[in-house]
């Protein structure tokens, strides 16, 4: 825990104080000069990355938004909620240019490699099965979707493409992860290497790995093209959100009690800590306070030049490093 | 078929057998002439059996002169009331020369119609235990702990090699206890709970040592020598009533059983510290001592107490300490007492007292006895006393002085948590009431009078763990407290450190007093689990958190240094020449898990970057896939920089404001 001390430096977190609920997103485009944020309440949130200052909000949702995914050329936004629709965004002008309704909350979203296509993915409740869907974009009215797959068993936590967008990466609430072929209907692959669910998965910044978060308190890095486990990191609290930086060998993990066993320890003060591992060497080297709940998503700017928190506070931290963090080594 | 399905209900039908049960046959007695046989008969009646309950036959057989024959039978009206008797006068002495031998007629049968032909007993064979020290020899004199985690499922033991515990060979078990782990008193055995009984493990490779039969044991307790082990279970059936058992741990056979009569608390026997003697109280009536290894009471009777309430032996020597609550005649009163010789060493009447408890100071130095005392007392409608204004008292015994000089302090606060400092001469404990703010307070006893060294104030704190060499203690805030520890220097009343372990359970002093484990256990909180280890002053030196759902963490206890108090004097004037040798060892072993650290991280380095390499690989592979799906080249956060814009964004840095009285004239 000497490494510790070094890194306990004042890193000045710019605070984003836009929701009222608590924040179930946060999502970088790939330039990083904006941040998405989303919440429990129906209002997304887009924001300069650079002094924290709001564009806008993106008005239309009617219930908490689950999911946001910006498209490659940051000209979109795609919005998944849990009053049975998602939306398409024109990002500079906030207009809202296409939505489509589901039989079920959408828990997933997010634009394919090419930004042509939409996928998102549904919960399972009454009646209706977990669902895959996938929209053609460029169509405008989307319509139907251009195909769907029920998954059977256990419903999917967290979605994203894989390489080249030939699949999709699923990974589901009894701790399954999944190579989905939605246009061929055919599940691909299954590795069971968590022993809860996946609470969040987030690719590489090459996207021939990802990291999952779970709650059974560990985060891992695997292989997109085999699902294969290279590293675990492990610690005392289900892990609600996890990054790779695309800098340096660190992950970063976000989690904290779910919300039903917070009890008295709750009111701790910002005793949920953004933690730091080594990539390699799977050990924890740093932990920044600050948030008052949970932290419910992470994130590295795409440069890896700092990271943003978004927790069960309704707060959204959007920190900096300080120099010594690009130069601190391990022995 | 029909016989079958009233098999339940046949099993409770009256059996001849049963009426057996309540008959004993008392022999040992005097062979007395038919003149006295009837005295003889009153006799044993009113000493022996009438106080057991009601005697619906006596007999005492007589040869043809009418001569008594040594013996006499009786039965109880109940199976219980026989069962009573047979416990208290059996072995109890008549006069100088008979002693009563008391069995159950059901017994006599038995061994009535045993084997003529008598069979020598099989020889067990030779278990070589190996060496059940073999921890205490280990090269650095590390210490061992026992963890029980993933909830209560698997159980482990480590060696403590500071900031690196490493688990000791085949010493992972799964469901290794079904409920906690238990260490012997000197360290020797582990003992585990199982639905049929207790288990001990020890030596190297902790191999299963011993089985003690007994179903469902709730709570288990040894004596100081390791030699005898207690169990306890609810569960009593009719062919086995008795809750309470005590075994030899060397032959695993169980030398005596206990009924448990009243609510009380554990242990209900206590051990004097050799293990020679074991007491209870019977409250109100009685204390009763027994002798080992006979496990009958010493002297063949109870010693008859009027309202004796508890009884707690010195923890060095063979002194007994009791109290007797006060009487509308009477007032209360702690009584020492030697065994086996019941010479009552020292006495102290007690005025208006509520209640009292004792405390031994570990090394047998004092004997502190709490006394709650009243202002005035009042009886309510069912005759309970209720005691009003109460304030304390704490009597000191010194037990090492001429005539064991007692002295007083008084505290008018609510009062808990005493302790006394281990090889010292001071005690603390927690005054006040939550809502006002609680104080730790520290006393001294000095050679001549009983000092109050320092009050903390504004202290959240219900746990005072004292290290077990004295000198240092942790005031802890423990569970429903915010986990705050402090760390006390005594010798100068320095804080050393305050540090938090938010949410934590237990905590425990290593048996050197060099380390402090502080342990969020699963069994109370459901997240967070983990122990955290201090060293003596304070700083924390590592987590235990890479174990899932810790229940229990147990160090393994020592036995007492061989070494004599001038001994200890010696190396402690000659420190320097030993801390050099350590501390040369020390660095050595530091380079070497560095080094053994740099070597895995370069492996792991190694490995990390072919695994890469073959991902590198398919990804340049997809490049030209990447340009087709979107025109340009994003494969760099600056590989598209042709298209980049470059804007210029203005901030303002500092806004003021000037406030204008007037314009200023404009020349027309």
């Amino acid at each position: 825990f000497s490494q510790l001390s070094q890194l306990n430096q004042i890193m000045k977190p710019i605070c984003l104080l836009g929701h009222m609920r608590s924040i179930t997103q946060v999502r970088f485009n790939r330039d990083g000069d904006l941040i998405f944020t989303c919440a429990k309440d129906p209002h997304p949130s887009i924001w300069f990355a650079l002094n924290g200052e709001r564009l806008g909000s993106l008005v239309g949702h009617n219930g908490a938004v689950w999911c946001v995914d910006c498209r490659w050329d940051s000209e979109k936004v795609l919005t998944g909620s849990a009053d049975n629709s998602a939306k398409l965004w024109d990002t500079e002008t906030g207009k809202c240019v296409l939505s489509v309704d589901t039989n079920s909350a959408v828990r997933s979203c997010g634009f394919d490699f090419a930004g042509t296509s939409a996928m998102l993915t549904t919960d399972k409740t009454m009646g209706y099965k977990c669902t895959i869907l996938l929209y053609d974009i460029r169509q405008d009215p989307a319509g139907q979707p251009a195909c769907q797959m029920l998954v059977p068993e256990s419903k999917i936590t967290s979605a994203v493409w894989g390489p080249l967008s030939r699949f999709l990466i699923t990974g589901h609430e009894n701790g399954d992860l999944c190579q989905m072929d939605v246009r061929a209907q055919k599940v691909i692959r299954t590795e069971k290497h968590h022993k809860g669910a996946i609470n969040d998965i987030r690719m590489y910044k090459d996207g021939t790995m990802f990291v999952t978060a779970s709650k059974d308190h560990t985060a891992r890095l695997i292989d997109s093209y085999e699902l294969q486990l290279f590293k675990t990191y492990k610690t005392e609290r289900p892990v609600n959100s996890a990054d790779i930086s695309p800098l340096r060998p660190h992950v970063l993990l976000g989690g904290g009690q779910e919300a039903q066993d917070v009890t008295t320890s709750g009111a701790h003060v910002g005793k949920f800590d953004a933690k730091f591992f080594h990539t390699v060497y799977e050990e924890e080297f740093a932990r920044v306070k600050g948030h008052f709940g949970p932290i419910n998503s992470v994130g590295f700017t795409p440069d890896g030049r700092g990271f943003v928190t978004g927790g069960e506070d309704g707060f959204v931290r959007l920190h900096s490093f300080d120099n010594d963090y690009f130069d601190f080594e391990f022995e | 078929a029909r016989l079958e399905l009233l098999g339940d209900i046949l099993a409770e039908k009256p059996q001849e057998k049963k009426a057996i049960n309540n008959a004993l046959v008392l022999s040992g007695l005097p062979i007395v002439d038919s003149a006295r046989i009837e005295r003889l008969q009153v006799f044993i009646r009113d000493k022996f059996l009438d106080k057991h309950g009601e005697v619906v036959k006596f007999s005492m057989p007589t040869d043809e002169n009418g001569n008594s024959l040594g013996f006499a039978l009786c039965c109880f009206q109940t199976d219980q009331q026989a069962l009573d008797a047979l416990t208290d006068i059996q072995g109890a002495s008549l006069d100088k020369m008979h002693t009563l031998n008391v069995f159950k007629f059901s017994d006599f049968n038995r061994l009535a119609d045993a084997d003529d032909e008598w069979k020598p007993p099989e020889k067990a064979p030779f278990v070589d235990r190996g060496d059940l020290r073999s921890w205490l020899r280990e090269d650095r004199c590390h210490d061992q702990f026992g963890v029980l985690h993933t909830a209560g499922s698997v159980a482990t033991i480590y060696w403590h090699w500071p900031g690196d515990p490493q688990p000791v060979d085949s010493a992972t078990r799964n469901n290794w206890t079904e409920s906690r782990l238990h260490w012997s008193p000197l360290g020797t055995y582990l003992a585990t709970y199982h639905t049929k009984g207790i288990a001990l493990w020890g030596g190297e490779k902790f191999e299963q040592i011993n089985r003690f039969q007994h179903k469902n044991v709730q709570i288990i307790d040894f004596s100081p020598c390791e030699r005898y082990l207690v169990t306890f279970s609810p569960s009593v059936t009719k062919e086995d009533p008795h809750a309470i058992k005590m075994f030899e741990v060397d032959t695993g056979k169980m030398k005596r059983s206990f009924l448990h009569e009243q609510a009380a608390k554990w242990p209900v026997f206590k051990w004097s510290h050799k293990g020679e003697f074991f007491a209870r109280v019977q409250t109100g009536k009685a204390l009763q001592v027994f002798e080992t290894p006979s496990f009958s009471l010493l002297d063949k009777k109870s010693i008859s107490v009027q309202d004796v309430q508890d009884l707690s032996w010195s923890p060095t020597d063979n002194i007994l300490a009791y109290w007797i609550a006060e009487t509308d005649n009477q007032p209360a009163r702690v009584i020492l007492m030697t065994m086996p010789e019941k010479r009552e060493v020292a006495t102290k009447m007690l005025f208006n007292v509520a209640d009292c408890r004792m405390h031994w100071h570990p090394q047998g130095n004092y004997l502190c006895v709490r006394v709650n005392r009243y202002t005035k007392k009042k009886l309510d409608a069912d005759n309970t006393p209720k005691y009003i204004n109460i304030y304390t008292n704490f009597e000191v015994f010194r037990m090492r002085e001429k005539n064991i000089p007692v002295e007083k302090i008084e505290v008018t606060d609510a009062v808990s948590c005493f302790t006394w400092e281990p090889h010292g001469s001071k005690f603390a404990m927690v005054q006040g009431i939550a809502s006002k703010g609680l104080s730790v307070v520290f006393y001294q006893v000095n050679a001549h009078d009983i000092e109050k060294v320092k009050v903390l104030e504004k202290r959240n704190v219900n746990t005072i763990s004292w290290s077990p060499i004295g000198q240092h203690v942790v005031l802890a805030g423990l569970r429903s407290a915010n986990g705050g520890l402090e760390f006390i220097d005594t010798s100068d009343m320095k804080t050393t450190a305050n540090q938090e372990h938010f949410g934590a359970t237990d905590i425990e002093w290593d048996p050197t007093g060099r380390y402090v484990v502080t342990t969020v256990s699963f069994w109370h909180v459901k997240v967070d689990n983990a122990s955290h280890v201090y060293s003596s002053h304070g700083t924390l030196l590592y987590k235990l958190n890479k174990l899932e759902r810790i229940c229990q963490f147990a160090w393994r206890p020592r036995p007492p240094t061989l070494l004599s108090d001038e001994q200890i004097k010696n190396i402690k004037k000659n420190m320097k020449t030993y801390s050099r040798r350590f501390e040369k060892e020390d660095l050595q072993s530091s380079t070497r898990a560095s080094k053994e650290l740099l070597e895995k991280r370069a492996r792991l380095k190694t490995e990390y970057e072919k695994w890469r390499a073959k991902l590198l690989e398919k990804f340049r592979g997809e490049k030209q896939k990447r340009l087709e799906l979107r025109g340009v080249d994003t494969d760099e956060l600056d590989s598209n920089a042709q298209d980049f814009v470059e804007e210029t964004l203005e901030f303002p840095i500092k806004v003021e404001r000037i406030r204008i009285d007037k314009l200023p004239q404009v020349a027309e």
